[in-house]
């Protein structure tokens, strides 16, 4: 079993996993690095190394020039100075010239599946630039998680204990609840984690399976459609005793001719996009296909409002 | 017909999802456009594709696809694994290309287009 398998929950139950395995997706190397760090430059002795290890009580220290990091130094790398009389030479010299690292933007999942590969217990991060930005361990991982996990336990005990009172009447008297998802360009990797969020909840009400799905897809295509031609929205979904309301908002550049949009087959999105299989152009007409009510509205070069409902009574004609 | 009974037709290898081989499959689903699966009608379906994204994953747990199978020996990422095992969806990997896998499957009593 590699370390990322042993990190998911291997449970099927869909009530059980949610919360852990979605954070898990949702976490990027950037969110759990240690951005404090102990460098040295290559013109440093491996006897000044030594003493940052000692002091800092760390085991591998990065070599870093103009930001740049061009070497790593383990205590490996300075016993054997030790060993051979070499403790006083240069970094330069003794440090380990081909090191792997991870970029920040990647998911932590991903990292923690490269440590394992490469049998590393920590690998420094780097920006888009290229630039020593700061070093990830699984400790990293695990003390992010727990925190988060404490941060979504407070805020449940919170409600529980009725801290918002006006929320949780208005609630109470409508009998309604909202769900918020922000949803960034170009992150395909989390692509559908929200409309994922609302299938679990709407699974957790015993909403119809076949109404669900058609909720679900509607909101995956509003979603990879944020993704794919904004630069970044929001999508909320309001669940009524009888029906949900979807609405999914975005700032970009507008749509310029929604009745051309709507249109099966027309699109506007990108070769790579194309080549993970979106972008067909069939999007907007499958939304409107799977909800009782449909309304879409853009100002070009500003934003487009979709807005959606199914109603939790099953009809017969809707195919999705 | 069962998951088991599609991989062995399908001489599949499988990736992920073992508890979940004995799950029904109604019909088959077949594209490497992942805009054409999400318009599809069908329910319970197998998934037959050449893309090999964690959002193939996505597709099939939203529309309630029962497993996948990528052809043409194509090996999912390790974001898609992990998102099957949650999700319970297994995960197949054959050598076949799309259309010789559709064929097998063809004529077991799933459900067509």
């Amino acid at each position: 079993m590699t370390a990322t398998s042993a990190l998911l929950p291997t449970t099927t139950d869909p009530q059980d996993i949610s919360i852990v395995s979605e954070l898990m997706y949702q976490l990027k190397v950037r969110d759990v690095m240690t951005r404090t760090l102990y460098t040295a430059t290559p013109a440093n002795t491996l006897r000044d190394v030594q003493h940052i290890m000692r002091d800092r009580k760390i085991s591998g220290v990065p070599v870093v020039e103009n930001m740049r990091l061009v070497g790593i130094v383990s205590l490996d790398d300075i016993i054997r100075a030790l060993d051979g009389g070499e403790i006083e030479k240069p970094v330069a010299e003794k440090m380990t010239r081909h090191v792997f690292t991870v970029e920040e933007h990647v998911s932590v999942v991903k990292a923690i599946d490269e440590m394992e590969k490469k049998g590393f217990g920590r690998l420094p991060v780097l920006n888009k630039a290229g630039e020593l930005v700061g070093l990830i361990t699984h400790w990293d991982v695990v003390r992010t998680l727990l925190e988060m996990l404490q941060e979504v336990a407070m805020q449940a005990e919170k409600r529980e204990r009725t801290l918002q009172p006006t929320e949780a009447q208005r609630d109470a008297a409508q009998n309604v609840t909202v769900l918020e998802y922000t949803v960034e360009k170009d992150d395909f990797e989390n692509a559908g984690r929200a409309s994922s969020a609302v299938k679990k909840y709407l699974q957790s009400r015993s909403v119809d399976p076949a109404l669900i799905r058609r909720v679900a897809v509607a909101m995956y295509e509003a979603e990879i459609n944020i993704i794919i031609h904004s630069l970044g929205g929001r999508m909320t979904a309001r669940v009524y005793p009888d029906h949900i309301h979807v609405s999914a908002v975005d700032t970009g550049p507008g749509i310029a001719d929604i009745s051309l949009a709507m249109k099966e087959g027309w699109s506007t999105a990108t070769e790579k996009v194309r080549e993970m299989g979106f972008g067909a152009g069939m999007g907007l007409a499958n939304i409107k296909r799977c909800a009782d009510r449909f309304q879409i509205e853009s100002c070009l070069g500003k934003h487009t409002e979709l807005n959606y409902e199914v109603d939790f009574i099953a009809k017969p004609a809707a195919t999705a | 017909m069962t998951v088991r009974e599609c991989m062995a037709k399908l001489d599949a290898e499988l990736v992920a999802g073992e508890d979940d081989l004995n799950k029904t499959v109604e019909s088959v689903a077949a594209s490497d456009l992942l805009s054409d699966v999400l318009a599809t009608p069908k329910h319970n379906f197998i998934l037959l594709t050449g893309l090999c994204t964690p959002q193939v994953v996505r597709t099939a747990e939203l529309m309630g696809g029962v497993a996948i199978v990528f052809c043409r020996a194509k090996y999912p990422p390790q974001e898609a694994i992990g998102m099957a095992k949650v999700h319970g969806i297994p995960l197949l990997c054959t050598r076949l290309p799309l259309f010789e896998a559709c064929c097998r499957l063809a004529g077991h009593g799933l459900e067509k287009a």
